[in-house]
Protein backbone atom coordinates (compact mmCIF):
# COMPACT_ATOMS: atom_id res chain seq x y z
CA UNK A 1 0.00 0.00 0.00
CA UNK A 2 1.25 3.48 -1.14
CA UNK A 3 1.38 6.13 1.33
CA UNK A 4 0.94 10.05 0.74
CA UNK A 5 3.84 12.09 1.71
CA UNK A 6 3.66 14.37 4.89
CA UNK A 7 2.09 17.66 3.80
CA UNK A 8 4.42 19.63 5.82
CA UNK A 9 3.23 23.12 4.40
CA UNK A 10 0.25 22.32 6.14
CA UNK A 11 1.54 20.42 9.05
CA UNK A 12 3.72 23.78 9.74
CA UNK A 13 1.01 26.26 9.19
CA UNK A 14 -0.88 24.23 11.42
CA UNK A 15 1.57 24.35 14.51
CA UNK A 16 2.56 28.08 14.37
CA UNK A 17 -1.53 29.36 13.74
CA UNK A 18 -1.75 27.11 16.83
CA UNK A 19 1.08 29.00 18.69
CA UNK A 20 -0.52 32.18 18.06
CA UNK A 21 1.08 33.08 14.60
CA UNK A 22 -1.53 34.67 12.66
CA UNK A 23 0.17 35.39 9.15
CA UNK A 24 0.87 31.93 7.85
CA UNK A 25 4.65 31.74 5.97
CA UNK A 26 4.10 31.29 2.40
CA UNK A 27 6.90 29.33 0.82
CA UNK A 28 7.79 30.26 -2.71
CA UNK A 29 6.22 28.88 -5.35
CA UNK A 30 7.15 28.70 -8.86
CA UNK A 31 5.17 26.66 -12.40
CA UNK A 32 8.74 26.57 -14.00
CA UNK A 33 12.57 25.55 -13.04
CA UNK A 34 15.78 26.63 -14.55
CA UNK A 35 17.39 24.14 -16.00
CA UNK A 36 21.22 23.31 -16.57
CA UNK A 37 22.57 20.12 -18.32
CA UNK A 38 25.58 18.85 -16.61
CA UNK A 39 27.18 18.98 -20.27
CA UNK A 40 30.06 16.29 -19.53
CA UNK A 41 30.19 12.77 -17.85
CA UNK A 42 30.14 12.42 -14.15
CA UNK A 43 32.65 10.75 -14.03
CA UNK A 44 34.34 14.35 -15.25
CA UNK A 45 32.62 16.10 -13.17
CA UNK A 46 33.70 18.08 -9.84
CA UNK A 47 30.58 17.67 -7.55
CA UNK A 48 30.52 19.82 -4.43
CA UNK A 49 27.89 19.29 -1.36
CA UNK A 50 25.62 21.74 0.63
CA UNK A 51 24.37 21.02 3.76
CA UNK A 52 20.96 23.60 5.88
CA UNK A 53 23.09 22.42 9.39
CA UNK A 54 25.85 24.96 10.55
CA UNK A 55 29.49 24.25 11.53
CA UNK A 56 28.73 26.06 15.20
CA UNK A 57 25.75 25.35 17.39
CA UNK A 58 24.05 27.82 16.16
CA UNK A 59 20.77 29.38 18.40
CA UNK A 60 17.72 30.09 17.30
CA UNK A 61 17.85 33.72 16.29
CA UNK A 62 21.58 33.95 15.56
CA UNK A 63 21.99 35.84 12.16
CA UNK A 64 22.69 33.56 9.66
CA UNK A 65 25.02 33.31 6.84
CA UNK A 66 26.65 30.77 3.90
CA UNK A 67 29.97 29.51 5.08
CA UNK A 68 32.27 27.55 3.21
CA UNK A 69 35.00 24.89 4.91
CA UNK A 70 37.65 22.55 4.24
CA UNK A 71 36.50 19.43 3.84
CA UNK A 72 39.87 18.68 6.39
CA UNK A 73 38.85 20.76 8.76
CA UNK A 74 35.17 20.03 9.28
CA UNK A 75 34.29 19.15 12.60
CA UNK A 76 32.85 15.24 14.00
CA UNK A 77 29.61 16.65 13.93
CA UNK A 78 27.16 19.57 13.13
CA UNK A 79 24.58 21.25 14.29
CA UNK A 80 21.11 22.50 13.49
CA UNK A 81 19.41 23.08 16.95
CA UNK A 82 17.93 26.27 15.34
CA UNK A 83 16.49 24.20 12.50
CA UNK A 84 12.98 22.38 12.63
CA UNK A 85 13.50 18.87 11.97
CA UNK A 86 12.13 15.52 13.20
CA UNK A 87 13.90 15.43 16.70
CA UNK A 88 11.52 12.65 18.21
CA UNK A 89 11.80 10.30 15.07
CA UNK A 90 15.90 10.83 14.45
CA UNK A 91 19.32 12.19 15.44
CA UNK A 92 22.22 14.08 13.87
CA UNK A 93 24.62 11.63 15.28
CA UNK A 94 25.39 10.00 11.77
CA UNK A 95 27.04 12.46 9.46
CA UNK A 96 26.27 10.07 6.75
CA UNK A 97 22.79 10.25 7.18
CA UNK A 98 22.37 14.14 6.39
CA UNK A 99 26.03 15.27 5.08
CA UNK A 100 27.82 12.08 3.21
CA UNK A 101 30.68 13.94 2.65
CA UNK A 102 33.19 10.88 3.15
CA UNK A 103 30.76 8.79 0.99
CA UNK A 104 31.15 11.30 -2.05
CA UNK A 105 34.71 11.49 -1.61
CA UNK A 106 34.56 7.36 -1.41
CA UNK A 107 32.50 7.95 -4.97
CA UNK A 108 35.43 9.99 -6.39
CA UNK A 109 38.28 7.60 -5.25
CA UNK A 110 36.40 4.97 -7.32
CA UNK A 111 35.48 6.96 -10.36
CA UNK A 112 31.77 7.59 -10.09
CA UNK A 113 32.02 11.03 -10.05
CA UNK A 114 35.57 12.82 -11.44
CA UNK A 115 36.22 14.64 -8.10
CA UNK A 116 34.47 15.81 -4.98
CA UNK A 117 34.87 19.56 -4.12
CA UNK A 118 37.70 20.47 -1.35
CA UNK A 119 35.10 22.37 0.51
CA UNK A 120 31.45 22.18 1.72
CA UNK A 121 29.37 24.54 1.77
CA UNK A 122 26.57 25.33 5.11
CA UNK A 123 23.45 26.92 3.70
CA UNK A 124 21.37 27.86 6.51
CA UNK A 125 17.57 28.08 6.01
CA UNK A 126 16.42 31.20 5.20
CA UNK A 127 13.00 32.96 6.89
CA UNK A 128 13.64 35.68 3.83
CA UNK A 129 13.09 34.28 0.46
CA UNK A 130 14.93 37.62 -0.93
CA UNK A 131 18.20 37.20 1.25
CA UNK A 132 17.96 33.32 -0.08
CA UNK A 133 18.11 34.63 -3.60
CA UNK A 134 19.93 38.22 -3.64
CA UNK A 135 22.78 37.62 -0.61
CA UNK A 136 23.07 33.46 0.03
CA UNK A 137 22.78 32.28 -3.82
CA UNK A 138 25.48 35.13 -4.75
CA UNK A 139 27.85 33.49 -2.23
CA UNK A 140 27.08 30.31 -3.03
CA UNK A 141 27.14 31.26 -6.96
CA UNK A 142 31.04 32.70 -6.08
CA UNK A 143 32.14 29.44 -4.16
CA UNK A 144 30.88 27.52 -6.77
CA UNK A 145 33.24 29.05 -9.60
CA UNK A 146 36.29 29.39 -7.06
CA UNK A 147 35.98 25.93 -6.55
CA UNK A 148 35.30 25.03 -10.54
CA UNK A 149 32.26 22.92 -9.57
CA UNK A 150 30.32 21.50 -11.78
CA UNK A 151 27.45 20.17 -10.12
CA UNK A 152 26.56 20.87 -6.65
CA UNK A 153 24.15 18.19 -4.10
CA UNK A 154 22.31 19.96 -2.08
CA UNK A 155 20.89 18.12 0.99
CA UNK A 156 18.54 20.41 3.07
CA UNK A 157 17.54 18.77 7.15
CA UNK B 1 18.02 25.47 0.18
CA UNK B 2 15.29 25.25 -3.21
CA UNK B 3 15.64 28.97 -4.26
CA UNK B 4 19.36 28.93 -4.20
CA UNK B 5 19.72 25.45 -6.20
CA UNK B 6 17.36 27.89 -8.71
CA UNK B 7 19.90 30.35 -9.19
CA UNK B 8 22.79 28.30 -9.69
CA UNK B 9 20.88 26.60 -12.42
CA UNK B 10 19.90 29.78 -14.10
CA UNK B 11 23.94 30.22 -13.93
CA UNK B 12 25.23 27.20 -15.35
CA UNK B 13 26.00 24.87 -12.34
CA UNK B 14 23.66 21.76 -12.49
CA UNK B 15 21.94 20.77 -9.11
CA UNK B 16 20.49 17.76 -7.48
CA UNK B 17 18.09 17.93 -4.04
CA UNK B 18 18.39 14.96 -2.04
CA UNK B 19 15.32 15.91 0.56
CA UNK B 20 12.13 14.74 2.31
CA UNK B 21 9.85 17.74 2.28
CA UNK B 22 8.77 16.76 -0.81
CA UNK B 23 5.57 19.61 -1.32
CA UNK B 24 7.86 22.38 -0.31
CA UNK B 25 10.45 21.82 -2.81
CA UNK B 26 8.04 20.65 -5.27
CA UNK B 27 6.21 24.00 -4.76
CA UNK B 28 9.42 26.24 -5.71
CA UNK B 29 10.34 24.46 -8.44
CA UNK B 30 13.87 22.35 -8.82
CA UNK B 31 15.72 20.75 -11.39
CA UNK B 32 16.18 17.90 -10.15
CA UNK B 33 14.86 16.38 -6.93
CA UNK B 34 15.70 12.89 -5.15
CA UNK B 35 12.73 12.40 -2.41
CA UNK B 36 13.77 10.43 0.46
CA UNK B 37 10.56 10.03 2.63
CA UNK B 38 11.94 10.03 6.02
CA UNK B 39 11.68 12.09 8.90
CA UNK B 40 13.38 15.51 8.18
CA UNK B 41 16.74 15.17 9.37
CA UNK B 42 18.16 12.07 8.07
CA UNK B 43 17.29 12.86 3.83
CA UNK B 44 20.29 10.96 3.04
CA UNK B 45 19.14 7.39 5.03
CA UNK B 46 18.89 6.25 8.40
CA UNK B 47 21.80 6.83 10.79
CA UNK B 48 24.88 4.02 10.06
CA UNK B 49 22.82 2.56 7.56
CA UNK B 50 25.87 2.44 4.80
CA UNK B 51 24.22 0.50 2.25
CA UNK B 52 20.43 2.55 1.85
CA UNK B 53 22.96 6.07 2.02
CA UNK B 54 25.06 4.73 -0.67
CA UNK B 55 22.82 3.74 -2.45
CA UNK B 56 20.52 7.28 -2.29
CA UNK B 57 23.69 9.16 -2.78
CA UNK B 58 24.24 7.58 -5.97
CA UNK B 59 20.85 7.79 -7.59
CA UNK B 60 20.76 11.18 -6.58
CA UNK B 61 24.25 11.69 -8.52
CA UNK B 62 22.43 9.55 -11.43
CA UNK B 63 19.87 12.12 -12.18
CA UNK B 64 22.47 14.75 -13.39
CA UNK B 65 22.95 12.48 -15.89
CA UNK B 66 20.38 10.98 -16.86
CA UNK B 67 17.63 13.56 -16.25
CA UNK B 68 16.93 15.77 -19.08
CA UNK B 69 13.87 17.97 -18.59
CA UNK B 70 13.61 20.48 -15.16
CA UNK B 71 11.37 19.27 -11.98
CA UNK B 72 12.30 16.37 -12.04
CA UNK B 73 11.53 14.23 -8.96
CA UNK B 74 12.95 10.56 -8.72
CA UNK B 75 10.94 8.81 -5.40
CA UNK B 76 14.01 6.51 -3.47
CA UNK B 77 12.77 3.12 -2.37
CA UNK B 78 13.83 3.00 0.61
CA UNK B 79 11.42 3.13 4.07
CA UNK B 80 12.29 4.76 7.16
CA UNK B 81 11.32 2.01 9.64
CA UNK B 82 7.49 -0.65 9.32
CA UNK B 83 5.71 1.21 11.90
CA UNK B 84 5.80 4.52 10.22
CA UNK B 85 4.03 6.77 13.08
CA UNK B 86 6.61 9.46 13.01
CA UNK B 87 4.04 10.62 9.78
CA UNK B 88 1.77 11.60 12.30
CA UNK B 89 3.73 12.43 15.18
CA UNK B 90 5.65 15.52 13.49
CA UNK B 91 4.10 18.44 14.95
CA UNK B 92 1.36 16.87 16.60
CA UNK B 93 -1.35 18.95 17.82
CA UNK B 94 -3.29 17.21 20.78
CA UNK B 95 -6.06 18.70 22.51
CA UNK B 96 -3.84 18.97 25.53
CA UNK B 97 -1.28 20.59 24.07
CA UNK B 98 -3.05 23.57 23.30
CA UNK B 99 -1.66 25.77 25.97
CA UNK B 100 1.39 24.40 25.94
CA UNK B 101 2.00 25.68 22.06
CA UNK B 102 0.41 29.01 22.96
CA UNK B 103 3.17 29.65 25.80
CA UNK B 104 5.91 28.41 23.25
CA UNK B 105 4.78 30.81 20.73
CA UNK B 106 4.72 33.68 23.25
CA UNK B 107 8.30 32.33 24.09
CA UNK B 108 9.40 32.47 20.42
CA UNK B 109 7.66 36.13 19.84
CA UNK B 110 9.57 37.21 23.55
CA UNK B 111 12.91 36.09 22.57
CA UNK B 112 12.78 36.96 18.45
CA UNK B 113 11.93 40.69 19.98
CA UNK B 114 14.71 40.66 22.02
CA UNK B 115 16.87 39.82 19.23
CA UNK B 116 15.64 42.07 16.95
CA UNK B 117 16.79 44.57 19.73
CA UNK B 118 19.95 43.32 21.08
Amino acid sequence: MSVSPVSYIERTRNYYAAQGFETPYRWASNQSAPFSPLGKSLENSIVGLASTAATYPRKMFDARHVEALSNDKLPDRLYADDLEWDRNATHLDDLGSFFPFKLLGELAQAGTIGKSANRSYFLPTEYSQRKSVEVDAQTVLRLCAEDQLDALLLVPL
Amino acid sequence: MSLISRVLEQEGISTVIIGSARDIVELCGVARFLFTDFPLGNPIGTPFNREMQEANLKMGLSMLENVDASRTTWVSPFKWDEKQDWRRRYMEIRDEDHGMLLAKGEQRKKQRRASLQG
